[in-house]
């Protein structure tokens, strides 16, 4: 029975309660007990009530609150913290909405970009010959046997007999594709072999083999640093670096191209500013820069270089894909060139079987710990197919080639030299152009000089990078700089004098400035090779001469 | 921060010069924070991307109904192995079970930070397990089953104790604090460092 000498004693005596409310409070509860115990098993649940409550109001309450709280919680709709509701519409007005909608073209044919299409050449067999016939603009214009200053193939000892002999017998033993990724059948007997090749050749304790050069950094970077972690790279590395350093999810600086005082500087910034924060974990550090630069040819100082990494405690990172097979006495790339040893002072070396070593793929040198970690941990070995063992063992070959004699090496460099020095000391054409590649590397970069971008087409490296920056950031699709477009038209009017004058084929550098987080200028490569005999470079050289003098005093 | 600056990186040709002159152009530095409470900053659209890219294997198998019953099973077992203990009365057991799975979930759940695998860039590095579940969505299904079995464990444990107020008290004190309220949304992504005790709380 209820009645009100069970109203708890914990109310105070002092604060009247009005009888009405005890009493129709009494009456509820009595009439809820009552159709409660009708429930079957309801007597469990009054009997644990009434153990548990033991005369404790209080902690009767702290309970109670607890239950009703996950009750609460147990109600509530899942949604994130912090999201806004959306705004619920009837089936009707999704449909209208869905109709309303236009999709913007995937690609929006642009006809300012239409020339770009119209002067790519397209090669009748392989693009390592020195003499090549060539069409452009589907088939409107065909060029035979033009003289090729476009091939990355610097050394031209894949064009051997004795490389096509063994590229053809594993064709025939092997078949022409490798199947899958490496870790999937896909790596075989020669792959592994390549790889030992690779790491004996070039004086390291391992190497890893990828099917592309261009992927290769933007795997191999991503694989070893996460947030939080320092990169410092130099400020013209080439857009597969860049792509590499997005994908980092690091801290990115960037030091002034080649300026080993402004390194110093960062570095020493850098240092103080984390002796200032006291981070709980110290975080992987990386310089990234590149052997040969693929913008601009020149050579990066390696030792001032490796000075710094130790002192500052920092991984060297260097991308040589145009080093390698070009620089040092035997084509073992930018430590030869300096005399150093590969293996205790550069830590992740990328270098391509693309370029000078003429077959495909690229490749890391490093470690065995970085190697090994980069068999789980690096995106493109992992789940990009390997590559073709015709290619593999055609670089392995070639690598035994350079091994045993390096007169092409030699060669190269005499006439990737003797091309540098006609330019540079041509005080005629050094009024239009500068050339920006070291005398040693195989390909020659030349630009317009500062003073004659202004006074031709009023821009600046950093104005052209401005205005790109400004539409990438707000994702303007049709990405247009108006300047550096007739920069490259008229780089290409060059381009199109020489081989139509000339007969001979060089190329503007390929550059998509919508991709670039950089500032970057145009500019043409002239790139020889081993196979080339000095008379004809030097006839190909006033053919291009001629033509720049002819377009740049122009206007 | 993934808005990129024209070259605020090199160091003292910036005109305010020193340590803290220094801006990196790409922006993924370890953020942290000097006040007392503070929350883990939202995350931005690349980490969203990083996230979403793979599944996440440290936090999705709570969402198993296996990963379920196990609560239950060990919860069974601790209560098994404490009453196997000499000398232990029933009301220190069931107290001991309590505490053992409260204290064991918060390490689980609410001290350890991160992903034991590494292929998403750090992008979970200052996330808690429970902040990882089901993408930070709050009020699922797994969340509500997590939330609510410590609370059954308590009136279970209480209910065994008679009421005992010290017992009560200890295992109130640790339910509240350390299994429900670091599971309310309100406390979700919040940090707390104690001058002295603790550094300052990483936040980004």
């Amino acid at each position: 029975m209820i009645d009100s000498v069970n109203v708890p004693e914990v109310l105070p005596s002092s604060i009247p309660v009005p009888s009405a409310v005890i009493s129709s409070a009494s009456y509820l509860w009595f009439y809820f007990i009552t159709f409660f115990k009708l429930i079957p098993g309801a007597h469990y649940v009054i009997d644990y009530v009434e153990k548990s409550h033991q005369d404790d109001p209080y902690r009767t309450f702290v309970e109670v609150l607890l239950i009703l709280y996950s009750i609460v919680y147990f109600l509530s709709k899942p949604k994130k913290k912090g999201a806004v509701d959306q705004p619920k519409l009837s089936e009707k007005e999704i449909d209208n909405l869905i109709e309303e909608w236009e999709p913007e073209p995937i690609v929006v044919p642009d006809e300012r970009n239409e020339w770009r299409l119209a002067k790519i050449p397209v090669i009748e067999g392989s693009g390592a010959d020195n003499v090549i016939n060539i069409t452009r603009d589907n088939g409107k214009e065909a060029y035979a046997s033009a003289f090729n200053l476009c091939s990355f193939n610097f050394l031209q000892l894949s064009k051997h007999p004795r490389v096509v002999e063994i590229a053809k017998e594993i064709i025939k033993n092997y078949g022409v594709g490798s199947c899958g990724p490496a870790g999937f059948y896909g790596n075989e007997d020669v792959h592994y072999n390549l790889e030992y090749d690779l790491a004996s050749f070039f004086g390291t304790e391992n190497s890893v083999l990828y099917g592309q050069d261009f992927c290769v950094s933007s795997s191999v970077i991503p694989a070893f640093t996460k947030r939080g972690d320092v990169i410092v790279a130099d400020d013209k590395i080439s857009v597969s670096s860049q792509n590499a350093l997005q994908l980092s999810r690091s801290t990115v600086y960037y030091y002034k191209h080649n300026d080993m005082a402004s390194l110093e500087n960062l570095l020493h910034e850098l240092d103080e500013a984390e002796k200032k924060e006291k981070l709980p974990a110290i975080p992987r550090k990386f310089i990234v820069t590149e052997g040969i630069f693929h913008r601009t040819g020149e050579i990066a100082p390696l030792p001032e270089l490796v000075q710094l990494k130790r002192k500052y405690k920092y991984r060297l990172f260097i991308d040589e894909t145009f080093s390698i097979g070009v620089l040092g006495a035997t084509g073992r790339g930018l430590t030869e060139y300096y005399n150093i040893n590969r293996a205790t002072s550069i830590d992740i070396t990328v270098g391509s079987l693309a370029t000078a070593i003429g077959s495909s793929g690229g490749f890391v040198l490093g470690d065995n710990v970085m190697v090994r970690h980069q068999r789980i941990g690096s995106n493109a070995y992992c789940f990009s197919a390997s590559l073709p063992p015709y290619a593999v063992r055609t670089a392995s070959t070639v690598l035994q080639m350079m091994d045993e004699d390096n007169s092409s090496v030699t060669k190269l460099r005499y006439l990737s030299n003797k091309l540098h020095e006609w330019f540079q000391t041509d005080t005629e054409l050094l009024r239009y152009i500068e050339v920006t590649s070291h005398r040693d590397s195989s390909v020659l970069h030349f630009q317009l000089t500062d003073a004659q971008r202004q006074q031709k087409f009023g821009s600046s490296i950093e104005s052209v990078f401005q205005e790109s920056q400004y539409q990438q950031q707000h994702c303007i699709s049709d990405h247009f700089v108006e300047s550096w477009e007739k920069e490259e038209i008229f780089l290409q009017a060059i381009v199109d004098t020489v081989l139509i004058d000339g007969n001979i084929l060089i190329s503007r550098d390929t550059i998509v400035l919508k991709q670039e987080t950089l500032p970057v200028t145009p500019n043409i490569s002239i790139c020889c090779n081993s196979s080339m005999e000095e008379s004809q470079l030097l006839d190909a050289y006033n053919v291009i001469r001629i033509a720049i003098i002819k377009h740049c005093s122009e206007a | 921060m993934s808005q990129l600056k024209p070259f605020p990186s090199y160091g003292q040709d910036n005109s305010n010069g020193g340590a803290s002159g220094i801006e990196p152009v790409k922006d993924h530095r370890r953020r942290r924070s000097s006040s007392i409470i503070s929350h883990v900053e939202p995350e931005s659209f690349e980490d969203e991307n990083d996230q979403q890219m793979m599944n996440n294997m440290n936090a999705n198998w709570v969402n198993q109904r296996g990963a379920w019953i196990i609560h239950l099973v060990v919860i069974a077992l601790l209560r098994l192995f404490f009453n196997l203990l000499p000398g232990m009365s029933n009301e220190w057991s069931w107290t001991l079970t309590n505490i053992a799975y409260v204290v064991g979930s918060y390490i689980m759940f609410h001290l350890i930070k991160g992903t034991p695998f590494d292929f998403n860039g750090g992008v979970y590095d200052n996330l808690t397990m429970w902040e990882q579940i089901d993408d930070g969505v709050l009020y699922t299904p797994t969340r509500k089953f997590l939330i609510t079995v410590p609370i059954g464990l308590f009136l279970l444990s209480t209910h065994y104790c008679r009421y005992d107020l010290q017992l009560f008290l200890l295992n109130f004190v640790l339910t509240t604090f350390v299994a429900v309220v670091p599971k309310l949304p309100v406390t979700h992504r919040l940090r707390i460092s104690i001058p002295g005790i603790t550094g300052p709380a990483q936040i980004s």
